[in-house]
């Protein structure tokens, strides 16, 4: 056959030297790898452990520019957990990436052993968060929050935009509780970071009145689009709030919005029990309100691979959902 | 016991390209995937599904079949390939592989039905359900053989190792796990990643019937599973040691997990194929 005329390299569009490495040409900006490169420069003591995840979580970037501080654990998480914690408890601050799915199922053990009860200095990233990804139900967590919420000492996070993401990977720096990050990669560079938030607060996104939308990490954008709709349509003005710190949750911060509204919609990448749903029950039922919360998210049930768009139609993780819920709530 | 379907061996290489024109074809619809690790198990997939399983596509569910867990699942282009060949279902329901509401998903699910026997993808697990599937077996005096495929990646979990040690202390000699050894994992080629020093000492060690073949050479394969097949005391491993892109010039020896796949270059690959070079 003739080969010739045909341009592999640009056929099979593979960036780099494509003979070793593979698979994914970057969206350019980097935004987590390039955030912690600088904390990198910033601290010597941070070093980066990652479980066969280099492209995917953008360890590249890091691999690339301090080659000795970057650690490829192999496909091996539980591994990855201890080895964590031995190089914190000897000084070193440790990044540990992987996907979601592969911390809470693959390592709770390790992590609750070797890292929140001692309080190692470990800040685990959890990437491809809740079902946002076609590699199906293997890839796709939805009970991380919930397993991570009932651990002792962890912080959890789950920054919704690329300026909240140095102020969440700073406040799990400067928390003396381990962290899980879970997060979808961003695809703009940040210019300027949201400074406003704190850990342990939700974040009043929008003030309305009567309804007030709880959501977390890819679910923020949608709750402000819906109640955009809203206030379009039927000229009502709901509360969104962003809830980028599942853990701690300030139960009285979180009481005073809840006293403020009928209604309350929380809508979550994740299964309706043990996530941000949960999170709030617990507060309404312990704290005694008198509110009614509806709960979005993956209704208890495994998902399958598809398409993002896909599944979160599918699975009501949806403006369409959320609107639903809205005009149900008017006829009432 | 000798093997089920009395093929020739050309027939089985003729099978295997078929399954990789199918690998192409899947992979370039989708823009990217599994094209290279596909064509490199091509041909253990042939010789699986065409000489060694005794399965039967008119009833998957068939208490006696010989079981198959494909341990990495993300091997699924090649995988249902196979299924589609062997009668399992139609080409249309092939050429609805990984688009939105299909059974037929990048990780081979059970979503799907048998003959999908374990959800698997999550690395290492699937050895340690085979090790279940064929301790029941003898439990329960059945008579069919287990298969497992992983890839050498999955062997960096520790999973696989208490699963190894288990197996050769039950003695299940109705169990044939078969490495898929391409040396591909997310990161690249696996020595620069994490080596496996010598895996066929590790497995000769742990009391294993170790075989180690070129997993791209039919002959080596059917008489890997014949020793499989003669093996009464030890559980088995094969370790095929397979080329990422196999059989197709401009992709052979390219170490990319999740390969970007134009339809371009499928019409090339599969030309080249059907031309047989």
């Amino acid at each position: 056959m003739e080969n010739e005329k045909f341009d592999i390299q640009k056929e099979l569009e593979v960036l780099g030297d494509f003979t070793t490495i593979s698979s994914v040409p970057q969206p350019v900006p980097y935004v987590y790898g390039q955030t912690l490169v600088n904390l990198m420069k910033k601290d010597n003591r941070i070093v980066s452990l990652c479980a066969d995840v280099q492209w995917p979580t953008e360890n590249d970037y890091i691999k690339k520019h301090f080659p000795d501080r970057y650690y490829q654990m192999g496909i091996a998480e539980a591994n990855m957990m201890g080895v964590a914690s031995g190089m914190a408890k000897t000084g070193d601050i440790v990044f540990a990436h992987t996907f979601s799915a592969f911390t809470n199922r693959r390592a709770l053990d390790q992590i609750a052993m070797q890292i929140a009860y001692p309080k190692a200095k470990v800040i685990i990233l959890g990437f491809l968060p809740g079902i946002a990804t076609n590699l199906g139900v293997s890839h796709q967590a939805i009970e991380d929050i919930a397993c991570f919420r009932s651990l002792p000492n962890m912080n959890i996070f789950e920054p919704y935009h690329e300026t909240q993401l140095l102020p969440v990977i700073e406040m799990a720096l400067n928390s003396s509780n381990p962290s899980y990050i879970r997060m979808k990669k961003f695809d703009k560079m940040y210019t300027e970071l949201d400074e406003t938030i704190q850990i342990g607060e939700p974040q009043i996104l929008q003030e309305g009145s009567e309804v007030v939308i709880f959501a977390c990490g890819m679910t923020v954008e949608i709750a402000l689009e819906a109640a955009s709709e809203i206030n379009k349509k039927y000229n009502h003005k709901l509360s969104v709030v962003n809830v980028f710190c599942l853990k701690p949750v300030n139960e009285t911060s979180f009481a005073e919005i809840i006293n403020k509204h009928k209604h309350i919609i929380s809508i979550e990448n994740h299964n309706v029990i043990g996530g941000l749903g949960s999170i709030l029950s617990d507060i309404i039922a312990t704290k005694g309100l008198n509110a009614r919360l509806t709960k979005l998210g993956v209704q208890d049930t495994f998902a399958e691979g598809a398409e993002t768009d896909y599944l979160f139609k599918k699975y009501e993780i949806s403006f369409e959902a959320i609107i639903k819920i809205y005009k149900n709530l008017k006829k009432k | 016991m000798t093997r089920p379907n009395k093929v020739s061996i050309g027939y089985l290489e003729e099978q295997a390209k078929k399954l990789r024109i199918h690998t192409c074809e899947l992979v370039s619809q989708r823009g990217r995937g599994y094209v290279q690790q596909g064509l490199g198990a091509s041909d253990i997939f042939s010789a699986l599904f065409f000489s060694e399983m005794n399965i039967d596509p008119k009833f998957p569910d068939w208490e006696n079949r010989d079981r198959l867990i494909v341990s990495t699942a993300h091997n699924s282009a090649v995988y249902h390939s196979a299924l589609h060949e062997r009668g399992f279902f139609d080409k249309k329901t092939l050429d609805t592989y990984c688009t939105d509401g299909s059974k037929l998903e990048i990780n081979i699910t059970e979503r799907l039905g048998r003959p999908v026997e374990a959800t698997c993808g999550s690395l290492g697990q699937g050895l340690s359900v085979a090790v279940g599937i064929c301790l029941s077996a003898i439990r329960n005096n059945k008579p069919f053989n287990t298969y497992v495929v992983l890839g050498d990646g999955e062997l960096q979990e520790g999973q696989v190792w208490e699963a190894a040690i288990y197996a050769s202390n039950m003695k299940i000699s109705n169990l044939c796990m078969i490495i898929d050894f391409n040396e591909l994992q997310v990161e690249g080629k696996s020595e620069n990643a994490i080596e496996h020093f010598n895996l066929f000492e590790r497995w000769n060690s742990h009391n294993w019937n170790t075989i180690e073949i070129d997993g791209n050479n039919m002959n080596e394969i059917i008489e890997a599973f014949e020793t499989f097949r003669k093996e009464d005391l030890r559980p088995t491993v094969i370790i095929a040691k397979t080329l990422p892109g196999k059989g197709v010039s401009f992709l052979e020896g390219i170490y990319s997990h999740q390969m970007f796949f134009s339809r371009k270059a499928s019409q090339y690959a599969v030309e080249e194929l059907m031309n047989g070079k």
